[in-house]
């Protein structure tokens, strides 16, 4: 199990958005991001058995909290939890994931329109941000972290659209879609470049070139995907 | 029936004490319908609404033919994470129908049975004779219903926990489905068009229909959608 935490030091490292700025314990939201990162890179395969007690060992959480970090991923689809089982990973299908992607194209096409309407600069800056970490992450070759980011790009332009049920949806479609680029190994190239081009059109409230550029973001990625899983099945 | 949402309210609390107690933990299954009904003195219809609520805010899961699954030991970050409905007010939840609801009316054109048409035309009519039986709670009753079965029809899991909040927000807001007798005539001419759209497998009809009824659902409640002017592609 030791290759499960041997890439722990990059959670020091800014791929690890400040979640809580708290030193000592961690808290839920560490946890989670680290275990997120740790099945998007595939040091925890969809094969591979853990238990709340190992998780706990691996990445240094009470019970309580590896059992709170394993609702949230259960409830987004991440991770399967069933009644006298171990906990699995998810290993979504294509067609599942083409559904996936299809809702957050409807989803993601309204949050955009709605975030363009009064944009906070701290909003833009914290889109910024994340850009910024998304880049630093694939120059370094950490593609789980930056999926992960890219994920959380999208989250937040959901929670600026200021309607919570609509951005909750979404919540329950990005984990999953996420877990499919990273398992079906399709690559992130351009991703953070549209990202930024995104951020801008938000900020001038272009809300055509902002809707345009979602639509397109979220075609090219499931032409990846597509791409990616026709070569795995030729190979 | 709904029941009403004081008793569902209160089993839910009791429910959530009863969690925040350590009565159960996650991972173990509630009692039986039956079993756990006796024990909060309630009745089973109010039991399963309240079940749906906790589902809503990420506390339990049903797992259908299985019973009800406890998965979360944290209520208060259940609370704040996972019921965005109590929050929402009509309009988002208005605005999140327009995004959905056109989408899934249209994919369910497209692959219907003769027989699920059948059950969609029940619905109706049943939205139809409390409408002339002058019925509104009924009327909101079949409302619900209808909007659940057309998502129900498209048998994606992506849409379950979706279909929860926003029925459910329809049930905390159904005050406003018991409105004039004009407005219930309307709606349910609006939901018959939508019907006969899927009846004729004409998805961009079926599309362009529910488009309609939601927003003149707003126009009813006097809330304006943030649309696009162009929306043909969605």
């Amino acid at each position: 199990m030791n290759h499960l935490v041997s890439h722990q030091h990059h959670h020091d490292m800014p791929a690890a958005l400040p979640t809580s700025g708290r030193l000592g314990k961690p808290s839920v939201n560490d946890i989670y991001s680290q275990v997120f990162d740790a099945i998007l890179e595939q040091r925890m395969a969809p094969a591979s058995h853990f238990t709340e007690e190992s998780l706990g060992e691996m990445f240094g959480g009470n019970r309580g909290v590896i059992r709170r970090v394993l609702a949230r991923l259960s409830q987004q689809q991440v991770v399967i939890l069933r009644p006298n089982h171990r906990p699995h990973i998810a290993a979504p299908g294509l067609e599942q994931t083409r559904q996936a992607l299809h809702a957050r194209r409807l989803a993601e096409r309204a949050l955009v329109r709605l975030a363009c309407k009064a944009p906070q600069p701290k909003d833009l800056q914290r889109l910024r941000d994340l850009v910024e970490h998304e880049r630093q992450c694939l120059d370094r070759g950490e593609r789980g972290a930056a999926i992960r980011l890219s994920g959380e790009f999208h989250l937040h332009v959901a929670t600026m659209a200021g309607n919570a049920p609509l951005a909750q949806f979404l919540g329950s479609l990005v984990p999953l879609t996420s877990l499919a680029m990273a398992q079906h190994g399709s690559r992130m190239h351009g991703a953070w470049q549209v990202h930024v081009a995104i951020i801008d059109a938000l900020q001038g409230g272009y809300v055509d070139t902002a809707v345009r550029l979602m639509s397109e973001y979220l075609d090219h990625f499931e032409q990846k995907l597509l791409m990616a899983a026709d070569t795995a099945a030729l190979t | 029936m709904i029941s009403s949402s004081t008793v569902v309210n209160s089993v839910v609390e009791k429910l959530r004490a009863a969690l925040a107690r350590g009565q159960w933990r996650s991972g173990d299954m509630l009692p039986g319908q039956r079993e756990l009904a006796e024990q909060l003195g309630i009745s089973r219809p109010s039991l399963r609404e309240a079940v749906i609520v906790l589902e809503t805010q990420g506390l339990v899961r049903s797992m259908p033919g299985k019973g009800v699954l406890v998965l979360e030991a944290n209520l208060d970050e259940a609370v704040s994470g996972g019921s965005a409905m109590t929050g929402a007010s009509l309009e988002d939840v208005l605005q999140l129908r327009y995004t959905l609801e056109p989408f899934i009316v249209g994919l369910v054109a497209q692959s219907i049975s003769s027989k699920e048409v059948g059950q969609l035309r029940l619905t109706l009519m049943d939205m139809r004779e409390a409408f002339e039986a002058n019925d509104s709670d009924a009327c909101a009753t079949a409302y619900i219903a209808f909007h659940e079965e057309l998502f129900a029809l498209t048998s994606n899991p992506i849409f379950h926990s979706v279909v929860q909040q926003t029925s459910n927000a329809l049930k905390q807001s159904a005050d406003v489905l018991r409105n004039s007798p004009q407005h219930l005539a309307e709606r349910l001419e609006e939901n018959e068009a939508v019907v006969r759209a899927i009846r004729s497998k004409n998805s961009a009809q079926a599309s362009a229909e529910m488009r309609r009824h939601i927003l003149r659902e707003g126009q009813r409640m006097g809330i304006e959608l943030n649309i696009p002017d162009d929306n043909l592609g969605t």
